[in-house]
């Protein structure tokens, strides 16, 4: 073992974004020296937000990405948010190649703060008939958690991070700790009261989201100031206000004086001590020049988002664990699962003509999930959440040429009808057969096995999705919506960048890879509470469910560093 | 001298220049997919400018309108397409030529007309011709609607809003 001190700390962080981040400040509060190793560069809230103040009419290509970036990187280019303003936070296919034994589109970003820096934003709690929901309909493992341990530790998140939403009331969407809403405009409201009508357990909420429209202590002392309703937020914001690590989390953990970022350090493996029968430390490759170094620390959490947590230690191999860290059961990689995306619906709505919205809003409305809930109901298992949000912009009439044209474009400041719209997130089985493994052959230029996806859809997903379709064609028809379109997009899965489990909780070490602290049964100083860690989908979007076990297992391992029982 | 003598100097000395080639000493464009001659850049220019005439509005963009028709084609387009552009391009004086048996800058105010006309009916012209027109319309609207002053002044255009409002009624 190295006897360099620099290379010796308390606890190792694999991976600065959204779940590092809350691992490290929770760990850095708690007074333990941490290093936070990032595999991308460093990106520095205000800093390195390159296009933040750039007017649409700066880009020289409108925003587009050019030809040349697409062909060679069509993975990447199918994502929502890779366009000319964001492309620099975004990994492309080129520079980090993966194996698809089945279709996956893998969306990443590699850089201190992740993909907190571009994500959705959306922030839904879970509620018990999510974490029942694999006991109650017999797929995956029972979570080894419910609704109360997680409780208190979404609140904490919430009261860090700020979260725009209402008060709702919901037994499927438990209220959180929030700051004021944002409108749901007229024709959501509509819609809104048509649905709450015709529909028993059919609600049309505000999204929740994670932007500042109150002031608080908290923020003003993590430098963040209200959300300027811009919704640039994929750039980087320069007010702060919303929540990425960059703002937040790691300037926080670093206030400490206890952290340590390292960037550029490519993870190889976790490494793991026969005689002390536990994991010591972690060997990197730089980045740049390529050399192997080794950190100490008494404890690691992998937080290096869902697939590549999966990676690192599926590559983490000591004779102990010949197949991966923990792997005692062979279902390292495996019961995958991810949000079925696929759906789309959109309609006119005739009404309303002489009401319009001004400003912009980061959010829009949404449907929690209404089939399955309270007893099985169709003939598919579980169900899916939906957006809706509806718009009206002007008319512009670019119709003919020369003055002509001109005359069209400039004389029209009508409004075209609303648009109405709706997106389906579908919850997805975890099934062994969906699964990440390493290519025996191929490796990266840093001398990793390259990661292979064999992850597909299956018959409940189709199912689903038609119900998608038919409900919300019928819900749509209810309140008078015309022109109604539904479209399969057929996308590969990946796409809805909600790809979770490999290393999933459970009770059992035969059937599980972590206990319900994130803690792995077979070295219990490794932590996983990213993505990875999650033993079925449900339908909300993840990324609070994740900061809440990454908040509530550092602190569990605090406490069990302090009594010395890892 | 007065100052509206100096301005009609300023006027003679452009007219003169806009037809005498050799006095045109700006660089041609150097695009790695659109090999280009002054001529046919010139063409260009003198197209886009007609399909939205500006005169009178005060827009100001980052590139001129050629370079933005340009440049997206020559980066943003498939290469079949570009090269239809470029066919299109290459052959629009020809084109115009046959059709008016003069050249792009000695068009009168009836013939442009009438070739806008054409070309926007589209189904006269050869294949490359229509498809370079139909292109460069379509960029030169681009380039005008993502203008700041057609942002701002026709589509509520805001960086800044600070606000979102749900429920506001239409004026007027």
């Amino acid at each position: 073992m190295s006897t360099d001190t620099s290379h010796h700390f308390d606890a190792i962080v694999i991976g600065a974004g959204m779940t590092g981040g809350w691992a490290a400040k929770e760990l850095c509060e708690k007074g333990l020296k941490t290093l936070m190793l990032e595999r991308g560069r460093n990106v520095e809230h205000l800093k390195d937000y390159p296009t933040t103040f750039k007017q649409p009419w700066e880009f020289p290509h409108r925003g587009q990405i050019p030809h040349a970036i697409k062909k060679d990187n069509p993975v990447i280019s199918r994502c929502y948010a890779y366009k000319e303003d964001a492309m620099h936070f975004f990994v492309k296919d080129t520079d980090h190649p993966y194996v698809q034994d089945k279709p996956f589109d893998w969306i990443r970003g590699y850089q201190v703060g992740g993909k907190s820096i571009m994500w959705a934003r959306q922030v839904q709690r879970w509620s018990d008939f999510d974490f029942e929901g694999p006991a109650r309909d017999g797929f995956a493992v029972d979570w080894p958690i419910r609704y109360k341990d997680l409780e208190s530790w979404y609140t904490h998140v919430e009261q860090f991070i700020g979260v725009s939403g209402n008060l709702d009331g919901l037994d499927t969407l438990p209220d959180g700790d929030f700051l004021k809403a944002w409108d749901l405009n007229c024709v959501e409201q509509y819609f809104q009261g048509n649905v709450k009508e015709n529909f028993e357990d059919r609600h049309v909420i505000y999204g929740r989201t994670a932007h500042l429209t109150e002031n608080r202590p908290i923020f003003a002392e993590q430098g963040r100031t209200l959300c300027q309703n811009r919704v640039l937020c994929q750039r980087g914001c320069p007010y702060g206000g919303y929540f990425n690590a960059n703002s937040t989390l790691i300037p926080w953990a670093q206030k400490t004086g206890n952290l340590t970022l390292r960037p550029h350090s490519v993870v190889h493996s976790i490494i793991f001590d026969e005689k002390e029968n536990k994991a010591t430390g972690v060997r990197i490759v730089d980045a740049n020049t390529k050399e192997t170094t080794e950190y100490f620390a008494k404890i690691i959490f992998v937080n290096a988002a869902t697939f590549n947590t999966n990676l690192v230690l599926l590559n983490s191999t000591s004779s102990r664990f010949p197949n991966g860290l923990g792997n005692d059961n062979g279902l390292l990689g495996k019961y995958v699962a991810f949000h079925n995306y696929r759906g789309k619906i959109n309609a006119i709505h005739e009404g309303h003509k002489d009401i319009k919205t001004e400003g912009k809003r980061p959010t829009s409305g949404y449907i929690p999930r209404f089939r399955n809930v309270y007893r099985q109901e169709t003939d598919f298992l579980r169900g899916y959440a939906a957006g809706f949000s509806a718009n009206r912009g002007r008319l512009v009439d670019g119709d003919g040429v020369g003055m002509e044209m001109r005359d069209n474009l400039l004389s029209t400041k009508d409004f075209r009808a609303w648009r109405v719209g709706s997106h389906m997130m579908g919850e997805t089985i975890p099934k062994e057969s969906n699964f990440v493994s390493l290519d025996s052959n191929a490796k990266d230029e840093w001398g990793i096995p390259l990661l292979k996806t064999n992850i597909d859809y299956d018959d409940n997903d189709e199912k689903m999705l038609q119900d998608f379709f038919e409900q919300f064609t019928y819900m749509y028809e209810k309140a008078g919506f015309t022109e109604i379109k539904t479209r399969d997009t057929k996308q590969a899965p990946g796409l809805d960048i909600h790809e979770m489990g490999g290393v999933r909780m459970g009770h059992d070490p035969e059937t599980s890879l972590l206990n319900k602290w994130n803690q792995m049964h077979a070295c219990p100083n490794v932590f996983v509470t990213d993505g990875a860690c999650m033993t079925s989908v449900s339908t909300q979007n993840p990324s609070l469910t994740f900061m809440a076990l990454t908040a509530r297992a550092a602190n569990y391992a605090v406490e069990q560093l302090q009594k010395d029982a890892i | 001298m007065k100052r509206r003598e100096a301005l009609q100097r300023i006027a003679v000395l452009s007219a003169t220049a806009a037809v005498l080639p050799a006095c045109d000493f700006a660089p041609v464009p150097i695009l790695e997919n659109i090999p280009l001659e002054r001529k046919q850049w010139r063409s260009l220019e003198w197209l886009a400018n007609q399909i939205i005439p500006m005169e009178g509005l005060e827009v100001t963009t980052p590139e001129t309108r050629t370079d933005f028709v340009l440049r997206m084609v020559n980066d943003c387009y498939e290469p079949e397409d570009v090269e239809e552009f470029v066919t299109g391009l290459h052959g629009f004086e020809e084109y115009l030529m046959g059709q008016f048996e003069t050249t792009y800058n000695r068009l009168d105010e009836e013939q442009t007309a009438q070739l806008l006309t054409q070309l926007q009916e589209g189904d006269s012209a050869p294949k490359e011709i229509q498809y370079f027109f139909d292109t460069t319309r379509g960029l030169s609207r681009q380039h005008f609607t993502s203008s700041e002053y057609f942002l701002t002044t026709y589509l509520d255009y805001e960086f800044v809003p600070g606000r979102y409002l749900g429920c506001v009624p239409v004026e007027g």
